[in-house]
C-alpha cells in the first residue's frame, strides 16, 4: 500500500540553502529595490551605517507600504505564485527575493511598513532563532515598539513607506581591523552606486530618486545615447500572445573622443570593451548587462556594439527567468533574430575603428594618425603632399627631391615630442610657435643661403 | 477581407507563431503575399494579427477552416523560414500535412 509522508525540509537546513542561492551584495540590494519600485516608490534612501559599534544596512522607500496582514504574508518565503500574471510595473516573480536576498547577506531581516501615518507594523526574521528553534517563527512587532518607531522617525518618509533593514551583516568580513572593515564598506557602497546606476538607469532617468548615504545615484546609460558620436540602430519587434519583444541596436561613440569623466562610470576603455553585447531588460529593469551569450563571438573591434532587448514580465516562462532574475534563456526565435542583427551592429563598430585608424590633416603642414588598433597610438607626420611643397618639388632635381623627402621623413620621426610635452606641462603659457618663429626662420634661411 | 483569406492568414500565423513569437521577417513575407499579391488592406492584416493573439484556436481547427490548404502551407513555410525554420514551427507544418494526408483536416 502506498502512502504520503511529510518530507518537508527542516527549517534550519532550508534556511541555509536559501542563504546560498548565489546573491552578491549588489544583486541582493537590487532585488529589494525591485520591491520598492513595484510598490510605486518615487524615492529610495539607502543607508549603510555603523550604529552602536555594528554595521547596519537600511533601504527606505516612499512606496505604498503594507498593512500588518500584507506584511506578514509577504514575509513568507515563496509568497507569490510565479504562474500568476503580474502587473507590468511589478518587478517581482516568485515572492522570494526579499527573503532569500536578505538571508544571503545578513542574519537579521527586519521590515517596518506603514501604508498611512498611524498604521505602522513590523516583522523580523532572525535566522539564528529559526535555526535554534528549527521552525519558521516570524517575530511580529507591535506598532508602538520603540525600535520600530525610532527607525521610522529617523529614516522613514512621513506619509507612507517601508524600511528594510539588515542586521548582523554576514557578507562583511568583520574579523579584521576596523579600517579594513570601513574600507570594505566603502568599496561595497561604490560598487552599489555603479550597479544601481546601470541596472535601474531607465527608472533613475524617469522620476525615481535613489541615494546611498545621502549621495544621489546617477543613471548610467550603457548605450551613451546622449553622447556625441552615438549611433542609433534599427529596431525590430517580435510579437506574441504575452506581449512584445523589442530588439534595438546601438553603437557607442569612439572612447578616444570621450572625456575621462564620461568614461569613468563605464570602467574606462577596458570596461567598454568587456561591456559589448546584449542588454536584456525585464519591465525596463536591466537583467543582463553585456556579453553575447553564444549569439556571436566577442571581438575587440566589436567593442562598441550593444543590443538592447526589452521583454515584459508576462514572458517569464518563455525566457526561463530565475529567482534572482539575473539569468535568462534566450528563446530560439529571438536568438535567430539576434544572429542577424548582431553582425550588422558589430560591423558598424568596426567601421568606427577603421575610421579611427585613418589619417587626418590637423594643419596644412602636419598630419595626425590616431590608431585605435595599435593601443590607441598617435603619430604626427609632416605633410609631404602639402600645397606649398608642390612648386618646390617641381624645381628640384631627382636627387635633391630624394634628399628633401628623406629630410622631411627624418624630421617627422625625430619630432621632439617629449620636449614639447614637458614644455607644455611645465610652462604652457610660454610654449607657443606663432610669434617667435618668424625671426628665427628668417635667420635660418639666411644661414642656409650663405652655405 | 474575405473570410477564406482571413482563415488562411490565421493558419499561417499559427504556424509562424508556434514557437511563441512572430518576427518582423515572418510578417514581411506574409504581408507581401496577403497584402501585395492578394489585395488585403494593411488595416485588415493588423486586425487579423490582433485577433490571432486574442484567440486560442487549435491548429486542427484553423487548418480545417482553410480551403486552399496546400497553398497556405507553402506560404506559411516560406514565412516561418524567413528567420530560420524553428523546430516547433516545423512540427506544426508536419502536423498539418499529416492531418491532410490522413483526411482528418476536413472533419
Amino acid at each position: 500500500m502506498s502512502e504520503f509522508i511529510d518530507a518537508s525540509p527542516p527549517p534550519s537546513a532550508h534556511l541555509t540553502t536559501l542563504a546560498q542561492m548565489g546573491y552578491s551584495f549588489t544583486t541582493a540590494v537590487g532585488d529589494i529595490l525591485d520591491n520598492s519600485i513595484s510598490a510605486g516608490a518615487k524615492e529610495v534612501r539607502i543607508f549603510f551605517l555603523k550604529e552602536d559599534g555594528t554595521y547596519r544596512f537600511l533601504l527606505v522607500d516612499d512606496g505604498c507600504g503594507m498593512t500588518r496582514q500584507e506584511l506578514t504574508r509577504n514575509m513568507v518565503v515563496g509568497c507569490h505564485d510565479p504562474n500568476v500574471t503580474r502587473e507590468l510595473t511589478d518587478l517581482g516573480r516568485f515572492g522570494s527575493g526579499l527573503k532569500t536576498a536578505s538571508f544571503s547577506q545578513a542574519e537579521i531581516l527586519s521590515v517596518w511598513s506603514w501604508p498611512s501615518v498611524n498604521s505602522i507594523s513590523g516583522a523580523v526574521w532572525d535566522t539564528n532563532h529559526v535555526k535554534k528553534s528549527n521552525a519558521w517563527l516570524l517575530k511580529i512587532l507591535d506598532g508602538n515598539d520603540p525600535l520600530l518607531r525610532d527607525d521610522v522617525a529617523k529614516y522613514g518618509f512621513s506619509d507612507r513607506g517601508t524600511i528594510v533593514s539588515w542586521g548582523a551583516i554576514s557578507c562583511l568580513e568583520t574579523d579584521t581591523v576596523e579600517e579594513a572593515v570601513a574600507a570594505q564598506v566603502a568599496g561595497m557602497i561604490a560598487e552599489l552606486h555603479e550597479y544601481i546606476g546601470l541596472h535601474f538607469h531607465r527608472f533613475l532617468g524617469q522620476g525615481l530618486r535613489v541615494s546611498i548615504n545621502k549621495a544621489a545615484v546617477q543613471p548610467i546609460d550603457p548605450f551613451m545615447t546622449k553622447q556625441l558620436g552615438y549611433l542609433e540602430g534599427p529596431e525590430q519587434v517580435l510579437r506574441s500572445k504575452d506581449g512584445q519583444v523589442r530588439i534595438k541596436a546601438h553603437t557607442l561613440p569612439r572612447p578616444s573622443t570621450l572625456a575621462e569623466n564620461v568614461l569613468k562610470p563605464y570602467g574606462g576603455s577596458k570596461g567598454i570593451t568587456s561591456g559589448q553585447g546584449l542588454y536584456i531588460y525585464r519591465n525596463r529593469r536591466l537583467i543582463v548587462a553585456g556579453g553575447w551569450h553564444g549569439v556571436i563571438g566577442a571581438s575587440e573591434l566589436g567593442n562598441l556594439a550593444r543590443i538592447q532587448i526589452d521583454i515584459p514580465s508576462t514572458m517569464d516562462w518563455e525566457w526561463d527567468t530565475d529567482v534572482k532574475k539575473s539569468r535568462l534563456r534566450i528563446p530560439p526565435k529571438v536568438r535567430a533574430v539576434l544572429r542577424k542583427v548582431s553582425p550588422a551592429v558589430r560591423k558598424k563598430s568596426r567601421k568606427i575603428h577603421d575610421y579611427a585608424g585613418s589619417t587626418s590633416a590637423v594643419s596644412n603642414c602636419w598630419k595626425v594618425i590616431e590608431d585605435e588598433r595599435n593601443l590607441g597610438s598617435v603619430a604626427y607626420l609632416l605633410n609631404v603632399t602639402a600645397e606649398q611643397l608642390k612648386p618646390v618639388f617641381g624645381e628640384l632635381s631627382p636627387g635633391a627631391k630624394a634628399n628633401l623627402k628623406e629630410f622631411l621623413h627624418s624630421a617627422s620621426e625625430e619630432l621632439p615630442v617629449q620636449h614639447i610635452y614637458k614644455s607644455f606641462a611645465e610652462r604652457p603659457s610660454r610654449t607657443q610657435n606663432t610669434e617667435v618663429v618668424a625671426d628665427e626662420i628668417q635667420k635660418l634661411l639666411e644661414a642656409l643661403n650663405a652655405q | 477581407m474575405s473570410k477564406s483569406m482571413e482563415n488562411e492568414l490565421q493558419l499561417a500565423l499559427a504556424i509562424c507563431g508556434h514557437d511563441g513569437l512572430i518576427s518582423e521577417a515572418e510578417l514581411a513575407v506574409l504581408r507581401d503575399y496577403f497584402c501585395a499579391e492578394r489585395g488585403m488592406t494593411g488595416g485588415d492584416f493588423e486586425k487579423s494579427i490582433d485577433s490571432f493573439f486574442s484567440d486560442d484556436a487549435p491548429l486542427e481547427l484553423l487548418l480545417s477552416a482553410v480551403e486552399n490548404k496546400d497553398g497556405t502551407l507553402l506560404v506559411a513555410e516560406s514565412a516561418a523560414a524567413a528567420d530560420g525554420l524553428e523546430l516547433t514551427e516545423n512540427w506544426a507544418l508536419l502536423k498539418c500535412r499529416a492531418l491532410m494526408s490522413s483526411g482528418l483536416s476536413d472533419l
